[in-house]
């Protein structure tokens, strides 16, 4: 290989590395950050989940039975 | 044999071109897939959000005077049902049916519910209340491929 080949294969390899590098360390942190999870970690990442809206859905039903045992005698206010 | 190292070389080259183009000019990040039940236990969530702020909307707007209280009571009622529907969701996405069944039920249980049809039967200002919550379900019914509600 001719001296002017070996340069502008370095020349090449130098523009790539960077790049591979970077592709590397972005799955690297990809891995890092979203891990296969496992069918039992999923699951209770779905049960926290769940349970954190059932709260929400408890809280809600509780406050309109409220509402409603509240205003449930009184006349409805007239529409505008 | 010149001419055959003169081909080893361009080969080399070409394929070393051909790595930097297609890999390393533009480097792409592959965004993770979402297990669908998780998915659905995120909207489930949203779906939370929407009927507590649909139910203190309703509230101030009684108190406003801009429906009635049997207006009120009526979009409540429906709230009720999404809340008990959404709970029901959950207990499905937890339990051991495996997805396409879980998808199956989800999708039956939101129709069930009939809230699609409540606006029809309700003034503007009340209707726009249960839109929020009908967005968000509708969103889990395209997730899952189910009709729009």
């Amino acid at each position: 290989m001719s001296p002017a080949a070996i340069q502008l294969l370095l020349a090449l390899l130098n523009a790539a590395a960077p790049g591979a590098i970077l592709l590397v360390q972005d799955i690297i942190a990809l891995f890092h950050k979203y891990p296969a999870l496992t069918p039992a970690q999923i699951l209770a990442v779905v049960e926290s989940l769940t349970k954190s809206a059932d709260l929400q859905y408890d809280a809600v039903i509780a406050e309109i039975l409220a509402d409603q045992a509240a205003h449930s005698t009184q006349p409805a206010p007239k529409v505008p | 044999m010149l001419y055959k190292r003169q081909s080893r070389d361009l080969l080399i080259l070409v394929i070393i071109a051909l790595f930097i183009t297609t890999n390393c000019a533009k480097p792409t990040t592959t965004t993770p897939v979402t297990p669908a039940n998780v998915q659905m236990a995120q909207l489930s969530k949203t779906i939370a959000d929407a009927e507590s702020t649909a139910s203190k909307t309703l509230i101030a707007l009684r108190e406003n005077g801009k429906i009635t209280q049997s207006e009120t009571q009526v979009v409540q009622n429906y709230i009720v049902v999404a809340a008990t529907t959404g709970k029901s969701m959950d207990a499905e996405l937890v339990s051991a049916d495996d997805w396409p069944t879980q998808k199956s039920k989800i999708i039956q249980m939101w129709v069930a519910t009939g809230i699609g049809q409540a606006k029809s039967s309700l003034s503007p200002t009340a209707g726009l209340v249960l839109d929020s919550i009908l967005s968000a379900v509708n969103q889990i019914m395209t997730a899952i491929g189910g009709p729009t509600i």
